[in-house]
């Protein structure tokens, strides 16, 4: 899945220019049952602007309404008030879809079908003329790893690989806005890393990407800006890096240095009426130790672990 | 042209358009105000022509791939292939020594595979969406610049196309078995032959010929007439024949056939080798003309009621009761040597005497012009048969004079053909549809094809119907709306006969609802009149409101029993071109409409609500 992003890290990332792709204005959803009777406020006066080449995340715990707002924007649901506008054009406008890319919360797709003929299928949709379309399939599936499943119908798919043939049916029309909900889902660390990769990846050509999640790592590893819901209320907007940064601490990492040397600092430290709060070795996060070990294996195979 | 069925379609689509506008308006209006309800349901009904004027057909030919994709890959059209085949075992049970075996076979095939394409279109069309909404695969569709009239569009059309295939096989499965099962011979030889008698040979027969009876095979056997070489055609079950006047009966439903005989020597002994049965399966085309009646004393009437309940009138044997055929835009082209007519008359007898014996009627053919007529002739009628007489060009009139009947009868292309009985104290019956000219023969192939057609618009409504009910049902509720609606469709024309009374003929009005339940629990019977009073007049105004009410109700129901031709084909009749335009014409006011609607309900429908 990585390959061919690769390259792409290289260049740096093209700044969000100040044209908005999506934008809810006082959007609001309230569920009621048969009767009309009032079930859920999902959503409560929700107002969002979404910048061209951002990676956007919405967060909040389950029930918060991030689901909720992604489905209003794409035209699946109808707000009860407020406006949703998507590419310059209401939320309904199906023209709009042309250049949207979705992947739903589980990749809904037909499982009587194969991998090759569900990228071409949707391909259709987007009225792509027959060679366009058996380029983009052959591309995309090399680009998500299913290549050598593409034969076989998705109903033998594990959850992995259907969420890869999920991204690849939503970048199948070469999209400039993705949508991405809970992108990481069903997948394994490598899958994680891989789909994060790609959405940087993706960031780097242009695009748009806006995702939701409550994996907080994952958000924080990709977004540029996050906007975290709660019960259907907008509570926090901004930057991740300026969310995140802690002011008032100064981190400082160092190898190689001797038990005087950490002495010697910790000593200035004091002596200029700052406070250590912390001294001791890093740990690796456990996603880190994972991918090492599974590289590591993949170059010595064979080898057995014992208990250190 | 007819334009009662159109303006009765133009003002059923219309006030339902206005009704659904304007129940929309109301619901909208008590949530948003009537301003916004306003503005909201004209901005739907804008979008929703754009949706329908830029239809692209390639998304609705991927809607529609995926439909039979899904079809074939669910083997839902395996599951109604075993079904078929157990059906097909009911064979077994159809009697091939009945009077009329193709009648009976055709009938069979076409209504078996009518019920089974039926079942078929349901089953696919009413679980499909509902399918796609539970397991929510809809979202990657709906997400694509696809419009929700490109979605319902590639629906019908794929089940349509899912549905034909087994149709077609069905179909030519159903000729085949049709064919090879009234495929059958006779056996004759030497000693079934005796030669021609005297009086035979002075009546024209052959010197050299000889005649005999076939073996009995299914049922019949037939007479034979062979030349002096020893070939010959055998005649049909009851042929006889009577002076120069080609008569001949055919069976019940005019299906009757003939063999070809051609002799073989083998070992010195001359053998007769019986072909294959021809003329079995036919498609006649029948000219009808209006039908009209004198009564005995030769003034107009609707003919005589001879007690039972039918729509044939009859006349009275022995007087000047007449019933009238007035045939119009008769051409010479159509009938170069003279008039094959075909009579299908029934027989009331007030004598008791042998029930088989045949009754004598006459034919005169009139100019309605002039008045000129020629001299009457005489036919036999029998009860249960269709007689086959053929009318010469060249006849003459009652003094004898040569008349030609299409330069001195006909010369206005009318035609009057008159039907008179002759013994006195017996009766004729004919209907509208009993007595007609043989126009042409088509080819039963062909006709066999047409009524095929039938099934199939039949199919695509259901289909089209199908998908509607599943726009905003789920799976099984929406099988069961379609179900209903589709045995309305085909019980159309006695499920009106209830709703208006109409169940005991025109005549008497059977009881409503309510009516018929007080009439329950007082145990009155229908002829007795409930007492008038205030409750009566209620009761019968309710029941009215109902019947009314039924009935508009009715107009959203197509009439399968008239789409079905089964009877037609099996009776031997061609199914004229402007039956299967009425047939398509139908298909297509019944299914614009319930497609728009289908597509305006999925429009409306929030595809992601749980």
């Amino acid at each position: 899945m990585s390959s061919t992003i690769a390259p792409e890290r290289l260049s740096p990332p093209p700044l969000p220019s100040d044209e908005i792709v999506m934008e809810a204005r006082g959007l609001a959803k309230v569920y009621r049952d048969f009767w009309g009777r009032q079930k859920v406020r999902a959503l409560k006066g929700l107002d969002l602007q979404i910048r061209r080449g951002e990676i956007f995340g919405l967060l909040g715990p389950n029930g918060s309404g991030k689901t909720t707002t992604i489905k209003l924007m794409l035209g699946l649901l109808f707000p009860t008030s407020g406006q949703a506008f998507v590419l310059g054009r209401p939320a309904s406008d199906v023209t709009k879809n042309e250049r949207i890319g979705y992947l739903p919360e589980e990749s809904y797709l037909y499982k009587f079908l194969n991998a090759e003929e569900t990228l071409d299928f949707y391909g259709r949709l987007f009225s792509l003329p027959a060679k366009v379309r058996k380029e983009r399939t052959a591309k995309l599936l090399d680009l998500v790893g299913i290549t050598t499943a593409r034969k076989r119908q998705l109903r033998e798919y594990s959850k992995g690989m259907t969420r890869r043939i999920g991204l690849a049916q939503a970048l199948i029309n070469d999209p400039d806005l993705i949508i991405l909900d809970e992108p990481t889902t069903g997948l394994d660390p490598i899958g994680c890393r891989e789909m994060k990769d790609l959405i940087i990846g993706l960031k780097r050509q242009g695009k748009t990407v806006l995702m939701c999640s409550h994996l907080l790592a994952d958000v924080q590893d990709v977004c540029d800006r996050i906007a975290v819901l709660h019960q259907g209320e907008l509570k926090e907007l901004g930057r991740v890096d300026a969310l995140l940064k802690v002011q008032d601490v100064t981190e400082i990492r160092a190898t190689g240095i001797s038990e005087a040397c950490k002495q010697e600092v910790l000593s200035t430290i004091a002596r200029h009426g700052g406070q250590v709060q912390r001294v001791d070795h890093p740990t690796t996060t456990l996603e880190d130790l994972f991918l090492e070990i599974v590289h590591d294996a993949e170059a010595r195979p064979g080898r057995r672990a014992a208990e250190s | 042209m007819d334009t009662a069925p159109l303006l009765s379609w133009l003002q059923t689509v219309s006030v339902t358009a206005l009704v659904a506008v304007g129940v929309s308006f109301l619901v909208s209006s008590l949530r948003y105000g009537p301003l916004l309800a306003g503005d909201q349901i004209y901005a739907v009904l804008v979008s929703a022509l754009g949706d329908i004027f830029r239809i692209s057909p390639r998304r609705v030919w991927a809607m529609a791939g995926l439909a039979i994709k899904e079809s074939i890959r669910k083997q839902i059209v395996a599951g109604l292939v075993i079904f078929g085949l157990v059906l097909s075992f009911a064979l077994w049970f159809l009697d091939s020594d009945s009077i009329d075996p193709g009648a009976l076979y055709v009938t069979f095939v076409m209504n078996a595979v009518n019920l089974l394409i039926l079942l078929l279109a349901v089953f696919l069309a009413a679980f499909s969406l509902p399918n796609d909404l539970k397991t929510k695969t809809i979202y990657t569709i709906v997400t694509k610049p696809v419009r929700p009239s490109e979605i319902i569009l590639g629906r019908i059309l794929g089940f349509v196309m899912v549905c034909t295939v087994p149709l077609a096989l069905m179909g030519l499965g159903g000729y085949f078995f049709v064919v090879r099962a009234l495929d059958h011979t006779h056996e004759l030889s030497e000693s079934d032959l005796r030669p021609f008698d005297a009086e035979e040979i002075a009546a024209g027969a052959d010197p050299a010929g000889k005649q005999g009876m076939t073996s009995i095979s299914r049922g019949h056997k037939h007479r034979v007439l062979l030349d002096g070489s020893g070939h010959g055609m055998t005649e049909t079950d009851d042929a006889r024949i009577t002076g120069d006047q080609a008569e001949s009966y055919l069976d019940r439903f005019g299906q009757s056939h003939r063999h070809s005989v051609t002799p073989r020597t083998r070992d010195g002994r001359t053998e007769y080798v019986v072909g294959p049965p021809e003329g079995q399966l036919r498609a006649r085309v029948p000219m009808n003309g209006r039908l009209t009646f004198r009564d005995a004393t030769g003034s107009v009437n609707q003919g005589y009621n001879v007690g039972n309940w039918t729509k044939r009138g009859y006349v009275a044997g022995g007087t000047l009761s007449t019933a009238i055929f007035h045939f119009e835009s008769l051409k010479q082209e159509m009938f170069p040597d003279g008039l094959r007519v075909q009579l299908n008359i029934r027989l009331f007898r007030t004598t008791k005497e042998d029930i088989d014996k045949p009754i004598l009627g006459s034919i005169v053919l009139r100019s309605p012009l002039t008045g000129l007529a020629t001299s009457p002739r005489n036919f036999a009628a029998r009860e249960f048969f269709t007689l086959d007489y053929f009318l010469p060009r060249k006849m003459t009139d009652a003094s004898g004079k040569p008349i030609d009947v299409f330069a001195d009868l006909a010369r206005d292309g009318r035609l009057d053909l008159e039907l008179q009985c002759i013994p006195r104290s017996q009766f004729f019956g004919v209907g509208p549809d009993d007595v007609y000219l043989m126009a042409a023969e088509r080819r039963f192939d062909v006709n066999f094809a047409k009524g095929f057609l039938g099934i199939w618009l039949q199919m695509v409504l259901a289909v089209t119907i199908g998908v509607f009910w599943s726009t905003f049902l789920s799976g099984p509720v929406a099988m069961l709306a379609t179900t209903a609606s589709i045995v309305a469709a085909i019980f159309k024309p006695y499920l009106l006969e209830i709703v208006r009374g109409q169940l005991f003929g025109t005549a008497i009005k059977s009881a409503g609802m309510v009516e018929a339940l007080i009439r329950l629990g007082t145990q009155k019977a229908t002829m007795q009149e409930l007492e008038a009073g205030t409750t009566t007049s209620v009761v019968k105004g309710f029941d009215s409101g109902l019947s009314w009410l039924m009935e508009g109700l009715f107009r959203f129901v197509p009439d399968f029993a008239a789409m079905s031709d089964a009877a037609r084909v099996a009776g031997g009749f061609d199914i004229p071109a402007a039956t299967l335009y009425a047939h398509e014409l139908q298909t297509l006011g019944f299914a614009l409409p319930v497609f728009f609607a289908a597509f305006i309900i999925f429009k409306l429908t929030e595809v992601a609500k749980a």
